[in-house]
């Protein structure tokens, strides 16, 4: 009985070695199918070897130089002697199917002997093909760091970890898309961020069940608290600093492979009106420009439906000089204030929409095509009033303010619904649809994190780096907001050397 | 039943009780109150707001005495005081308060915006659009009500700049005689400012939601008594801007006011003050009927969408049928003597019996 036990396991052994080999010919066999699948064979003294590749995912330079010019060196031939021999760290002996599968998807190369197929040595020469770290576009800032992210993620952790040396820096790498095996490193610094919001961000990544990932942008929809809303929830940013910032602020970061763009979670509203640059003025023109710029935003939304509502039922709101400025633009017009209004919104959409699908050059022609010819020549058709075009003008340009592009979409299409609104019951309808707005943001949340915060809940801790950004000397505690572990930012002590006296020097 | 446990994870800090309070007290009140009270208390009306707000005072103090001794809401108070039955009659009379309040608000910002603004549009389309927003505020739960009445709170108070335009036009004589009026004109007064004064009650309702609610009550005396000076503030610059006998012909001296106005590219400030008036009337109709609906889903235990959506139709179903002049008339009468009594008289009566109960369970 016991006997004949262990003889029928030996059997199953036997089996699985027998499957597990055919397992690994096989697989070369259906790698082998595609054509740009290199099985090299080679001869050293008497044995055969097989480098097997895809051409097209390794550096061949690094093959000729590290691997195929150093195998005739060696004096006896067996894996263990290339491995050692070799130059390259991280290499592998191994039979799994699944690994070799996943390594030489990865771009290394499986070098097998013919005395074994069964067993390969992995080394990996993936070619590392992909752009330079160049200056952000998206981004721009004037002063400060002209560094970007790249779409390669060992570039773009590197930047970030140039900028917080630490070991307290964790990086957890997880892969995510059933066809794109897209990698994603998520980002924290251990002891100040809350574990539950890196949990979360671990436990929503993996729980995304979609074949590709291709961006950031991409999973960042994914793993948002609220689907149906126009606003980002978490931040997509190229600049490598602000992710430097954040991370040490108590957020997650997350960087995508193949991916330009990083995101930061959890986000609050008026961080994205936020510069990185506000950190390198002094407070006050960095507050007046962020102020500048929510003003801005604000502007860009109300202007056009006010003109609407104003024109279509409340002429009386304005004084009777102004008014016959606006009348004298207005009398040749056959259209209602709406209908001009979406005319000439709409076109600005499309020259934007038409501008960021073509090249550079062609898309400076057509801003001054759009923008001037069109303009003008609507103007004197007949077809809107000066007025409005200034008003449309400005608030486009006003949306543009904004640093982060997303934002900066969110309020180009929040227009409509007041513009409607406007239509409907003139500044009854602007203020009623002011109320959906808020309210909507209200109940929306970034990783469980309230989004409108610190305005409401309404923390006066917070404000020293919102509307306006204070000096540095209020920067002694991380945002509540964040809930970190290690609250403090500076060390509360009394300045001793640097301090002056009000003395007036005595 | 008989606690109204709320998650930690929804409740609201305590100093939103200001905001809740103020926001809740200061409604369509506001534009109106002037001519009611100056027939009545004349030069003196100042004397019966002050009394109004000490009254309210009071009766919020009596209201935390009462959660003081059984915490939860008043749907359970009531129960534990009177009885299942009688408890519950009670309850459901507090609910149909509480609707009563929030039909009685929007059905006179509808009667306001059509004076003054839009009056053909039918009051069922306003009707409709508020409830629409009432329900998704609601929908985010008293934690996003507390949050519209907060920001509807900060982003209300720079109309105050229009009161102080006026006193361009003041004339401080207006304000003499004073102490002209008996005592009985002034409670009479008293009377006719409830409208300004009514809102602190909701507090019954929202208790639950506040953390350490104990410890809100300075903060709702706070909003009490903000919105008594307010009050007053409107009333005296209305004493001095218009004259006795044009006060008491003028329906909205607050709206009538704000027309006087005028920069350089902005006049008839009126248009800009009743819409700007709908962010402080959503928040007062969103907590009415966020405390009816509410008692109702502590009371038959059903999901809270239900009374809302049922009250939502009984409102817009009055706006349909109803001219708002005429619906106004009847609920006005029903908030003003007598649901003003019922607060006024219930309170201190429940808290008389929870104390005796009390005492004799320790007895």
């Amino acid at each position: 009985m016991l006997f004949n036990r262990r003889n029928s396991q030996k059997n199953l052994n036997r089996k699985d070695d027998f499957n597990k080999v055919s397992d690994i010919r096989s697989l070369f066999n259906s790698l082998s199918s595609s054509n740009d699948f290199i099985n090299h064979q080679g001869n050293l003294k008497g044995i055969g070897y097989w480098v097997s590749f895809y051409r097209s995912l390794i550096d061949g330079q690094e093959l000729h130089e590290s691997v195929l010019s150093v195998i005739p060196t060696l004096e006896t031939i067996s894996l263990e002697q290339i491995k050692e021999n070799i130059p390259i760290e991280n290499t592998l002996i191994t039979s799994t199917r699944k690994v070799i599968e996943e390594r030489i998807m990865r771009g290394e190369i499986a070098i097998r002997l013919d005395t074994n197929l069964d067993e390969c040595l992995l080394i990996n020469i993936a070619s590392k093909q992909g752009r330079q770290i160049g200056k952000p576009e998206l981004e721009f800032g004037i002063i400060s760091p002209q560094e970007a992210f790249v779409e390669d993620i060992d570039i773009n952790l590197n930047l970030v970890r140039k900028r917080l040396p630490i070991p307290e820096l964790q990086v957890n790498e997880l892969t995510v898309g059933s066809l794109s095996k897209t990698k994603v490193a998520v980002i924290y610094i251990e002891g100040i961020v809350e574990q539950e919001n890196v949990d979360t961000v671990i436990q929503r990544i993996n729980e995304i069940e979609f074949d590709e990932i291709l961006d950031g942008s991409n999973l960042a929809q994914m793993l948002y608290d609220e689907s149906n809303t126009l606003f980002p929830l978490f931040l997509h940013t190229e600049r490598p600093d602000r992710i430097a910032s954040a991370l040490s602020e108590g957020k997650v970061a997350m960087v995508i492979d193949r991916s330009s763009s990083a995101l930061i979670a959890p986000t609050i509203l008026l961080e994205y009106f936020i510069t990185m640059e506000d950190y390198n003025m002094p407070w006050v023109p960095a507050s007046a420009f962020r102020l500048l710029r929510i003003f801005a935003v604000i502007f860009s939304i109300f202007a056009t439906p006010l003109y609407v509502a104003v024109l279509t039922f409340h002429y009386e709101l304005i004084p009777k000089d102004l008014l016959e400025t606006i009348v004298a633009s207005r009398n040749l017009i056959p259209f209602p204030p709406l209908i001009e209004a979406l005319f000439l919104e709409i076109s600005i959409e499309l020259l934007r929409e038409a501008a960021a699908r073509l090249p550079t050059k062609v898309g400076q022609t057509l801003g001054i095509v759009g923008g001037i010819v069109i303009g003008q020549a609507a103007v004197v058709a007949g077809l809107t009033s000066n007025i409005l075009l200034i008003i449309v003008a400005l608030s486009a340009l006003a949306s543009f303010v904004t640093p982060i592009y997303k934002m900066g979409n969110a309020i180009r299409l929040l227009r409509f619904p007041f513009l409607l609104g406007a239509q409907i019951w003139g500044l009854l309808g602007i203020a009623l649809a002011s109320v959906f707005l808020m309210t909507h943001l209200i109940k929306l949340t970034s990783m469980g994190h309230p989004y409108l915060e610190p305005i409401y809940p309404f923390r006066i801790k917070d404000w020293k780096d919102s509307f306006v950004r204070l000096p540095f000397n209020f920067f002694k505690s991380r945002p509540v907001n964040l809930r970190t572990e290690n609250v403090t930012r500076q060390p509360q002590k009394q300045k001793t050397s640097k301090k002056r006296k009000n003395d007036f020097n005595e | 039943m008989n606690q109204a446990g709320v998650n930690d994870k929804y409740k609201v800090s305590p100093f939103y009780v200001f905001f809740l309070v103020h926001s809740m007290q200061t409604g369509i009140g506001v534009l109106s109150f002037q001519r009611v009270l100056a027939k009545s208390a004349g030069t003196d009306g100042w004397i019966s707001i002050i009394l109004a707000g000490l009254i309210v005072h009071i009766m919020i103090w009596i209201i935390y005495k009462i959660f003081s001794i059984v915490p939860g809401d008043i749907i359970s108070a009531n129960t534990q005081a009177l009885g299942k039955w009688l408890g519950n009659f009670f309850n459901l009379l507090f609910i149909i308060y509480f609707l009563i309040l929030g039909m009685t608000v929007i059905i006179s910002y509808i009667n306001v915006v059509h004076v003054w603004m839009f009056e053909e549009v039918p009051s069922w389309a306003f009707a409709l659009v508020f409830l629409i927003l009432i329900y998704y505020i609601n929908s985010g739960g008293f934690r996003t009500v507390t949050g519209v009445t907060f920001l509807s709170v900060l982003l209300t108070y720079w109309l105050l700049f229009d009161l102080i335009y006026a006193m361009k036009y003041a004339e401080f004589t207006n304000l003499l005689p004073i102490f002209d009026h008996s005592i009985l004109d002034i409670l009479k007064g008293v009377k006719d400012n409830s409208l300004t004064m009514i809102g602190f009650e909701l507090i019954l309702m929202f208790y639950p939601f506040i953390k350490d609610a104990k410890t809100s009550q300075k903060y709702a005396h706070g909003g009490a008594l903000t919105t008594t000076l307010l009050t007053v503030f409107i009333y005296l610059v209305s004493l001095v801007f218009y004259s006795q006998k044009q006060l008491v012909l003028t329906i909205w001296p607050t709206l009538t006011m704000t027309s006087v106005v005028e920069l350089p590219f902005i006049q008839r400030f009126e248009y800009i003050e009743i819409s700007w008036w709908a962010l402080v009337i959503i928040p007062n109709m969103t907590i009415s009927l966020w405390a009816a609906s509410r008692g109702f889903k502590r009371l038959f235990n059903v999901q809270q969408k239900y009374p809302l959506w049922g009250m939502s139709i009984i409102i817009l179903l009055i706006n349909i049928f109803v001219f708002d002049m005429d619906s106004l008339y009847i609920l006005n009468k029903i908030i003003n003597p007598y649901g003003l009594y019922f607060i006024c008289l219930y309170l201190p009566l429940l808290l008389l019996i929870i104390y005796t109960k009390k005492l004799r369970k320790r007895l």
